[in-house]
């Protein structure tokens, strides 16, 4: 057997399993922040119908207005947008013209949530996870979504129920149960010995990549005892719906010390933004949803008294086409927006903007002032490279094997 | 005959200097044109330092000959000009054309720079106009210079001192498992469940696997498997769960023909429903499967010039209508409303030509019969895959060419900028930004032969789009063909996609493509591609890559000298060394090769709940409910938990282990020592028993006499063998601490005293109406047995498939 994987499963396993003491004091490296969550406008947002106000290009007499909320110009398509903008505004960092380089939705969606358009690069959440997390189980929530590479550095799990958690964290239970079917000594012996046929195991084969999947398999058995110390914490909450569940499940994560660093929504984002038809009609009331989805997390993130730390990401992973098709519809467009909200972003600001063709305006990336002769088009990989930055990932090994050709943004421009 | 894989890229190389052949005469001119040009800079020679001018440079970069300075530091120059610079790229018509072999590039490189002097720096530095852009710093100038001096006062390199690997592994140096063993791989792969006794003792040769393989596919569980894997790639069954789904977006002809039962009989409603919109919505998947059973030429795929139809659809198509089908040889599948409409099988399928009709006739005057193109015409893939007025059928073109040329088109866009520069205000970006026709070039004319099958809504069927096509008529696309280089001939624009079918089973990454799918279907591995010298472990990679094509090479020719039969494929690669690999008879010390010749993989939620039917089967089916409650759920409740996919938007399968999916299976390691061990061991083999977990044992055999330990010891050696397919000595370090661990525990229950069992572990059952607890342990054997059966289901070898057991 490899000498090194041995070690490293003798070093976490037997009796680290055995003792959950010993479990519950495992101490994760000090991580003093945010609590990341990524909300997808699914399908492509306009946010010309948000925060980008182009009265030339919209159809909508709405759009022919704006409103603003401190320093942020907003579309108030509904008396939600108003509500929305003005109670959060202050907290509120809005970042318009971002070149995300592709018209596609899948590479749009690798783009954003990995830095990098081709598939390969473990996300942000799975980079973060591996270097301050990777021992819980709950690390970094990804509610499905059509890219979930980790490149093995760590592992994300979809799970929206909090109940879920409960389930099978008291797996020596019977179903509803938290009383194990085991006595105490039976249940310590039961675990021993699959502690040592773990390293029988990894003795018999001398493959590495066998060996591999054997530590990974150790090393999730030995995670799961993790999930019975936050689970009195897990809840459901009281709202409704995938997204709801998914980042309440994370910030009760967070809560309980801070076992959840990051939730991607993946597909329990809001949906229904890809309005190649009826644009006018659909776009707004997606909008709408979102918004009042996004008021719930924060409302709940607050409850829970995490919100100092927590950081909501809105985007989505194309933007749509400043004219209109034959069917009313908008089509994809490699332009969009960003919104961050938080109490540790710059708010009231907004960064960079776009023409009326909605081109993006080229940024200075130290005053992020619009600068068309020397400047820059602010892209994910940027954003990407500048979350890395802002969490002290940047130079990790995962983070310099999988690095990024990004410009550095000054990080205080974005960040208290 | 095959097309010499390796021939083609040295075509493609080769094709502005010497006439492109076929086979090995391409690759001799390609190999004497090499040794010309580089006889015109230098011949090879031994003394190295006669032609070093700057023999401190040389030290720094470590460079012994130009060929490793090639490799080292100019390849990945123009790693980002193949994107446009290759056959089917951007600049696939002009003089500069790479591909994928080094050595070729570099020579060709060489020959351009000696005709060409400065043209490709001036190309890429600004100087000369080039849509690609000014792609070389000044540290790329340079070596590109240094490169071009070297390969004047460089000695070439000697043969063997090529780029080299460090140790040479060869196919023989892989061991293989013997053909019991592979059978055993192969029942898992397609019945989930190891072989049967019998079964192994009547496989020992390659011809008795080929005869056991021959019977399997006569097995409609193999059609079942077969569409259950493509289905992962077209994801198609999405619309199954919505009976109104495929009525819905196909109306045919005649798809109004039943709605009249839902106020006569609404349950026969429902039924017909469902076999209606089983017809549509799986057609693509029964196609496949139908060449297969068939033994037809694979192309039948694409080229299929019939549809599939069941008992339900024929109604709906109204081939049952003689004044459209007046010679209507199909009366099988008139529905006979007479009949009970359980008597039609709705997976039952049937060829048919439907002819074109009502006001899709008037769009298509010249079309009789509908111009099917297998899958490409397939409508539910049109109505999954489907366009919109801007996308102009181009996720189409992108989904085809993935899947059946394994050609990413997304991968040419990396050096996209978007098109947004300011500086580049395009009348139509996509047929003029540099940014977009990288991709645009490629896709635009594989998109464009959907024209005819253009409808957005509603009618997904023959509608060539008002207006006529886009290249034509607009003049916004690029050109529709196969390439821009094989334009759509004039002729066939009315069946564009029957052409289209042609030119890609003609393409020799169609077959490659095809066996890609397979071996994935059968190892859950992905074929490894070829790896960049940057990459970490590159020689390892390099060398893993090398054993693979020998392999492939040898798969496909077989495979192309049957007719593309892709039983024949399907064999195949059960016989290769892609699926018996158990490892290499020296140390590699190398992941990537251990990784190339073994196979680990967690099991789906599909197979783990097949297993535990085929390890623990009920007794009763109603028993399933009760002793069994959470097992159901794992294609359920947990199946996106677990890795599965929805085939909707959670359409990836992820097979890394997390703490989640540990717990799911701990649970089922719990419930599987729970109730059904308790019946297993309280009643004798029978209707209540099948004695799965304990043959050798009764609840009164506890260890304290040498006959019962030996009982107790083999009862332990059978379960490793029926739950892992382990085989345990009897005084193997494994039995040893397995008898430990049952005997430790036997005495901590003894010394609990407790003899009563918790109700849900217990064997209760209601028997004429009085229950009967079963739950009194006076041995204590049964709950250290269950402790026993949680310990082995509870283990890797049990939620995952292993090549490499030795014992």
């Amino acid at each position: 057997m490899k000498r090194r994987i041995f070690l490293k499963l003798s070093s976490l396993s037997a009796f680290a399993m055995l003792n959950p003491s010993l479990v519950q004091a495992y101490e994760y490296p000090a991580y003093d922040g945010p609590f990341w969550i990524f909300i997808q406008a699914i399908g492509g947002w306009d946010p010309t119908l948000m925060c980008n106000f182009q009265p030339k290009i919209n159809n909508l007499d709405i759009a022919k207005t704006y409103k603003k909320a401190g320093n942020i110009e907003y579309i108030p398509i509904s008396s939600k947008a108003e509500e929305f903008f003005n109670t959060y505004s202050s907290e509120m960092l809005v970042i318009n013209g971002v070149n995300v380089q592709t018209n596609n939705h899948a590479t749009g969606y690798v783009h954003f949530i990995s830095g990098e358009k081709k598939s390969g690069h473990p996300t942000f959440g799975a980079l973060l996870t591996n270097a301050y997390r990777l021992e819980s189980p709950i690390g970094h929530i990804m509610s499905g979504g059509i890219y979930k590479n980790t490149a093995g550095i760590a592992s994300s799990v979809s799970v929206r129920s909090g109940s879920d958690v409960e389930t099978l964290a008291f797996h020596t239970a019977p179903s509803g149960s938290r009383t194990p079917r085991y006595s105490e000594s039976i249940t310590t012996r039961l675990q021993k010995a699959k502690e040592e046929r773990i390293e029988r195991l990894l003795k018999k084969h001398d493959s590495q990549a066998l060996q591999k999947d054997i530590s990974d398999y150790a090393q999730a058995h030995k995670n799961i005892s993790r999930l019975e110390a936050i689970s009195d914490k897990l809840t459901n909450g009281t709202g409704k719906g995938n997204l709801y569940r998914s980042t309440h499940l994370g910030i009760t994560g967070y809560a309980s010390d801070k076992m959840t660093l990051v939730v991607n929504t993946g597909e329990a984002g809001i949906g229904g933004f890809d309005t190649h038809g009826n644009h006018d009609r659909d776009h707004p009331a997606c909008l709408d949803r979102l918004y009042s989805s996004v008021d719930d997390v924060i409302k709940d993130a607050k409850q829970m008294g995490v919100w100092e730390d927590t950081i909501i990401v809105m985007y989505s992973e194309i933007g749509r086409t400043p004219t209109y098709n034959s069917g009313l519809g908008k089509d994809h467009w490699p332009v969009s927006s960003m919104m961050m909200i938080g109490p540790r972003v710059q708010g009231n600001k907004v960064i960079g903007k776009t023409d009326h063709t909605l081109q993006p305006t080229k940024v200075d990336p130290n005053s992020l002032e619009v600068d068309e002769k020397d400047g820059v088009e602010i892209t994910y990989a940027d954003m990407n490279q500048l979350f890395r930055r802002y969490c002290k990932v940047e130079n990790t090994p995962a983070a310099v094997k999988y690095s990024l050709k990004a410009t550095e943004l000054n990080i205080n421009q974005f960040f208290k | 005959m095959i097309i010499d894989v390796k021939s083609i890229s040295l075509c493609l190389i080769s094709i502005i200097l010497i006439s492109c052949g076929g086979g090995e005469e391409v690759e001799s001119s390609a190999i004497s044109y090499k040794t010309d040009v580089q006889s015109q800079l230098r011949e090879p020679v031994e003394d190295e330092s006669v032609f070093v001018e700057d023999e401190q440079s040389l030290e720094e970069d470590s460079t012994t000959c130009v060929d490793h300075y090639y490799a080292d530091k100019v390849e990945v120059l123009f790693e980002e000009c193949k994107a446009c610079h290759s056959s089917l790229g951007l600049a696939g018509s002009t003089a500069f054309v790479l591909g994928d072999e080094t050595k070729l590039n570099q020579d060709f490189i060489l020959s351009y720079m000696l005709e060409n002097p400065n043209k490709i720096i001036e190309k890429n530095s600004g100087v000369l106009q080039h849509q690609g852009g000014a792609l070389f710093d000044a540290e790329a100038i340079e070596t590109l210079n240094t490169f071009k001096t070297y390969s004047t006062n460089l000695p070439l390199c000697q043969e063997d001192s090529t780029p080299v690997l460090s140790s040479t592994l060869s196919r023989s140096n892989i061991i293989l498992m013997d053909y019991t063993q592979t059978l055993n791989k192969v029942t898992n792969v397609f019945y989930n469940r190891d072989a049967y006794e019998n079964e192994k003792q009547s496989v020992k040769s390659k011809g008795e696997l080929a005869a056991y393989l021959d019977s399997i596919m006569q097995d409609e569980r193999f059609y079942t498997w077969l569409m259950y894997k493509f289905n992962d790639i077209f994801q198609i069954d999405q619309y199954l769960s919505n009976a109104g789904t495929g009525n819905a977006y196909i109306p045919t002809p005649s798809y109004k023909w039943y709605y009249g039962y839902k106020n006569i009989d609404e349950k026969k409603w429902w039924t017909i429903q469902k076999g209606v919109n089983y017809g549509h919505v799986r057609q693509s998947l029964e196609l496949i499967a139908h060449v297969v059973r068939q033994e037809r030429n694979f192309n039948e795929i694409l080229t299929a010039d019939y549809l599939l139809v069941n008992p339900f659809t024929a109604v709906s198509w109204d081939l049952n209508n003689s004044d459209v089908y007046p010679d209507n040889t199909l009366s099988g599948f008139i529905f006979d409303d007479s009949k009970s409409y359980n008597e039609y099988a709705q997976n039952e399928f049937k060829e048919v030509k439907p002819k074109v009709y009502g006001t899709y006739k008037k769009h298509s005057p010249n079309i009789d019969e509908y111009p099917l193109a297998g899958i490409l015409t397939d409508q539910m893939f049109l109505w999954k895959y489907r366009t919109t007025a801007t996308s102009r059928n181009r996720n189409r073109a992108n989904f085809i060419a993935k899947v059946f040329l394994d050609l990413d088109i997304e991968t040419l866009s990396l050096r996209s900028g978007g098109d947004t520069d300011p500086e580049n205000k395009f009348s139509n970006p996509t047929t003029q930004n540099p940014d977009c026709t990288v991709c645009h070039y490629v896709l635009d004319p594989i998109a464009g032969n959907f024209h005819n099958f253009f409808a957005q809504y509603g009618s997904l069927f023959y509608r060539p789009r008002v207006g006529g096509w886009f290249d034509i008529n607009e003049e916004d696309m690029f050109p529709v063909g196969y390439s821009m280089m094989e334009p759509l001939p004039i002729e066939n624009r009315d069946n564009s996609l029957q052409w289209l079918a042609k030119k890609m089973v003609n393409d020799e990454r169609f077959p490659r493509a095809m066996l890609k799918h397979f071996y994935n279907f059968l190892t859950a591995k992905q074929l490894l591609n070829k790896p960049k010298k940057e990459m970490e472990n590159y020689e390892q990679k390099l060398q893993a890559y090398l054993l693979q094509e020998a392999i492939v090479d040898d798969i496909l020719l077989k495979f192309e000298n049957s007719g593309r039969n892709a039983k024949v494929l399907i064999k195949e690669l059960i016989y290769s060394e892609l699926f018996r690999s158990v490892g290499f008879d020296v140390e590699t010390n190398s992941i990537d090769l251990d990784a190339f010749v073994d196979d680990a993989r967690m099991l789906t939620p599909e197979q783990v709940k097949a297993k535990l039917d085929d390890k623990m089967p009920t007794t009763r089916p109603e028993f399933d409910g009760v002793v069994r409650s959470e097992w159901k759920f794992i294609p359920k409740t947990y199946n996106l938990l677990y890795g599965g996919i929805d085939n909707g938007y959670d359409n990836r399968r992820d097979f890394d282990m997390n703490a989640i999916k540990a717990g799911i299976q701990k649970r089922i390691a719990f419930n599987a020592g729970c109730k059904s061990l308790a019946f297993d061991i309280f009643f004798p083999k029978g209707e209540l028993s099948n004695k799965v977990y304990t043959p050798y044992v009764e609840r009164n055999t506890i260890p304290n006499s040498p006959e019962n330990i030996l009982k107790i010891k083999k009862n332990i050696q059978y379960l490793y063998k029926h739950l892992h397919n382990e085989d345990i000595g009897i005084d193997s370090e494994e039995m040893l601490s397995a008898y430990a661990l049952l005997v430790q525990t036997y005495e901590d229950f003894k010394a609990e005293g407790s003899t009563r069992m918790i109700p849900v572990c217990s064997a209760g059952q209601s028997v004429n109406g009085v229950y009967q607890r079963n739950d009194i342990d006076d041995s204590y054997m049964v709950r250290t047995w269950s402790v026993m059966v949680n310990f082995l289901v509870d283990d890797y070898y049990f939620f995952t498939n292993v090549n490499k057991r030795g014992n």
